[in-house]
């Protein structure tokens, strides 16, 4: 039996990794590919208080609509009279959202909290992130608690800038907690 | 928050807190460390620690401390986005076998066991036993709670189960506890244990043990699905000595996970086996997970009237085990049931009882709270096996055949 | 036809053997196997928030967080002592080290300008 060193043992596994192809992804589970308005996207979130476990459930997450520029102002300004008006080089977006919950195992009575800081965030086709909105969304708005059977859906808004004509919206399961909940998932914000 | 915020924690974590933070998004995170451990050190020996240096980066814990929340922000630290990491071949090779082995050895892919290669003719047999689709995703698996999360196909599970050496009529019931979540290799400090109870027709039928031995090495199905989970929680959940599992001692039931079947042949009239118990139909089959740290037997005698099972429980319950979390796991011979059975008609009745009995002046706190009862073993000893468990969740077995 | 069978059975034998033995590769020939690793997430980039310019006047939370908590008092009395011109509270965090305690989050980031966490044993 021939024995090579770690390190050319990791030379040649890297070589090895770098030929294979990994498997297609569907849509909306990286910033390359997000998913455009009206895909459902579908993953997994783990959701309950209890230190040691945390339960499983599906969860499909549909961008329904966005609206951008003039008519989200009017639509922002329709919600709250004393909302403030974006800086001349930015805009705001406004996402129409839809989540569903279903349990994947028993007992399945956890809820997933919505609308936590930071949770739906607007990024930039470069890959920065904006900042949150400083206004209150329209209603119905996108926040409380959703449990297994349930469905919800509701507006987010976003501030960006002006010239940036494709950016992206993250829904990031673990924002607001202490604890990582699911994958990322990805939206064409336009 | 959005507020300036300095960590401070205990040199032992360094490794843990590199990880953390780099897979939270803050791989800039300003860490202070002091010697390890506080707990127990009486106040003058920790004030000495502080008023040192940090252990790890040889600076003034106190100035450091300071800087860390006054120091303006370099670009690195004010850097949004995100990051992508590499990505995840689905083969691995060529190699020659040895050196395969001796990879996933050293990496920590196995629990120290020689495995079996899973080849892509050996995965491709283990998918015969499910319909599923190889490029399903399962679920998503992490070592605790606050560490990431790593996604799981049908195929990445079937090759965790070659590894341990499952056959394909053994597949669906580790895809059922694959997709539950549940690690086996929970990261605390005080090294947990787990359970996995299988119910229903299946366990039958893939030929479970839950007579003579059934806790012990003497059955093909309960070895390599209780082992399958330790290696998918390895593999599938991120589990990683020193960084994401830190388990002081470690804990000997994490080879098996203390795997085996209910004996519901053998259970008293009225009594429902356990998946029964917890809502699901008699015909279904499902997996069921459990947490908790140990098992402590009591063999002979002693169990076979009320009183003296109570004498025994409290005993356990004296010695501490379990850290008095209140919880229970009670495992029952068939003779033992049998004879609470005369006094008890359901197991609910028997498990109220006892929790009642504990809950008298003088009780021991701590146990009691939760109490699941479970029938196994081969009438060969009147005796219990109580472990200090509590139960996770279930998940059905059949949507995986 | 016995009795040839009969001389050849050690042959027979072993090459039912190693048609029966599943792991049995010659050991310089090359195989792949499937990868049993998981996918793992992205990572976002959480900023930093801003620091401040200095912590005179100032109101600093020191959270201890379950096991570090005989930490916690003699950083206070000790930072107090050598830095009186900042006012150091003293919090705990409820539960564990996994639960989330968004009242004392709240409360930190309405009464104070900074803050120091003690994790670990």
């Amino acid at each position: 039996m021939t024995k090579i060193s770690i390190a050319s043992f990791s030379l040649a596994w890297c070589l090895s990794v770098a030929a294979a192809v990994p498997a297609a992804r569907a849509q909306g589970m990286s910033p390359s590919d997000p998913a455009p308005v009206g895909t459902t996207v579908s993953s997994e979130i783990h959701c309950g208080s209890n230190p040691v476990s945390l339960e499983p459930y599906d969860v499909k997450v549909t961008l329904l609509q966005v609206v951008r520029g003039r008519q989200a102002w009017e639509m922002l300004q329709a919600a709250d009279a004393a909302a403030r008006p974006a800086d001349p080089d930015s805009e705001y977006i406004l996402a129409r959202m839809r989540f569903e919950l279903r349990a994947k195992i028993a007992p399945g009575n956890k809820s997933f909290e919505l609308g936590s800081p930071m949770q739906l965030v607007a990024m930039s086709a470069d890959g920065r992130e904006y900042a949150a909105a400083p206004v209150t969304a329209p209603q119905p708005a996108l926040r409380g608690p959703l449990r297994a059977g349930e469905s919800r859906e509701g507006w987010v808004a976003f501030l960006v800038e002006k010239r940036d004509r494709h950016p992206l919206l993250a829904f990031d399961p673990a924002s607001g907690g202490a604890t990582l909940r699911g994958k990322i998932l990805w939206f064409q914000l336009y | 928050m959005g507020l300036p915020t300095a960590p401070i924690s205990t040199q032992r974590f360094l490794e843990v807190a590199k990880t953390i933070t780099f897979k939270k998004g803050m791989p800039r995170q300003r860490m202070t460390y002091v010697p390890h451990p506080v707990s127990g050190r009486p106040p003058e020996v920790v004030r000495k620690y502080l008023e040192g240096n940090d252990p790890v980066s040889g600076k003034p814990i106190l100035e450091e401390l300071l800087a860390a929340l006054t120091r303006p922000l370099d670009d690195e630290e004010k850097k949004t986005g995100f990051v992508t990491r590499p990505p995840r071949p689905r083969l691995i090779g060529p190699h020659t076998p040895a050196n395969l082995e001796r990879m996933m050895v050293e990496n920590g892919w196995t629990d120290g066991l020689p495995v079996v290669l899973p080849t892509e003719a050996r995965v491709a047999a283990m998918l015969k036993g499910t319909r599923r689709a190889p490029g399903e995703i399962v679920g998503l698996m992490r070592p605790s709670p606050p560490h990431e999360g790593w996604e799981y196909t049908v195929e990445m599970v079937a090759a965790n189960a070659v590894m341990a050496g499952a056959r394909p009529e053994h597949l669906p019931v580790i895809l059922a506890l694959a997709s539950t979540g549940v690690t086996s290799l929970f990261s605390s400090t005080t090294s947990f244990a787990r359970m996995v109870l299988v119910s229903g027709p299946i366990a039958r039928e893939i030929k479970m043990n839950s007579g003579i031995g059934a806790l012990g090495p003497f059955n093909e199905a309960n070895a390599v699905i209780g082992r399958a989970w330790t290696l998918m929680s390895k593999n599938l959940g991120g589990s990683i000595a020193g960084e994401t599992y830190m388990g002081s001692q470690g804990n000997n039931l994490n080879y098996n996970n203390v795997c085996f079947a209910e004996n519901e042949a053998a259970l008293p009239a009225g009594w429902k086996p356990f998946h029964v118990q917890k809502g699901f139909k008699p015909e279904e089959s499902v997996v069921s997970t459990f947490t908790g740290w140990s098992l402590i037997n009591h063999a002979g005698a002693a169990a076979r009237n009320k009183e003296e099972f109570k004498r025994v429980i409290a005993g356990l319950s004296a010695s501490g085990m379990g850290m008095g979390v209140g919880q229970a796991v009670i495992l029952l011979d068939p003779i033992v049931a049998r004879d609470l059975g005369e006094s008890f008609d359901t197991k609910e009745k028997f498990g109220a009882w006892l929790i009642q009995s504990l809950a008298a002046p003088g009780r021991v706190p701590g146990m009691g709270a939760a109490m699941e009862i479970i029938v196994v073993g081969g009438e060969a000893n009147p005796c219990l096996t109580i472990g200090d468990f509590s139960y996770i969740s279930s998940a059905r077995v059949d949507p995986w055949r | 036809m016995t009795r040839r069978f009969g001389r050849a059975a050690p042959g027979w034998l072993l090459i039912a053997i190693m048609l029966q033995a599943p792991s049995a590769f010659p050991q310089e020939q090359k195989i792949s196997i499937v990868n049993p690793r998981g996918e793992l997430p992205a990572i976002r980039l959480v900023p930093m928030a801003p620091r401040l310019d200095t912590l005179e006047g100032k109101t600093v939370y020191l959270i201890a967080v379950s096991f570090a908590v005989p930490l916690m008092p003699e950083l206070q009395k000790l930072l107090s002592e050598r830095y009186p011109r900042t006012t150091w509270v003293l919090k705990e965090k409820a539960g564990s080290y996994f639960d989330d305690d968004p009242k004392l989050w709240a409360e930190a980031k309405e009464k104070s300008n900074a803050v120091i966490m003690g994790v670990g044993h």
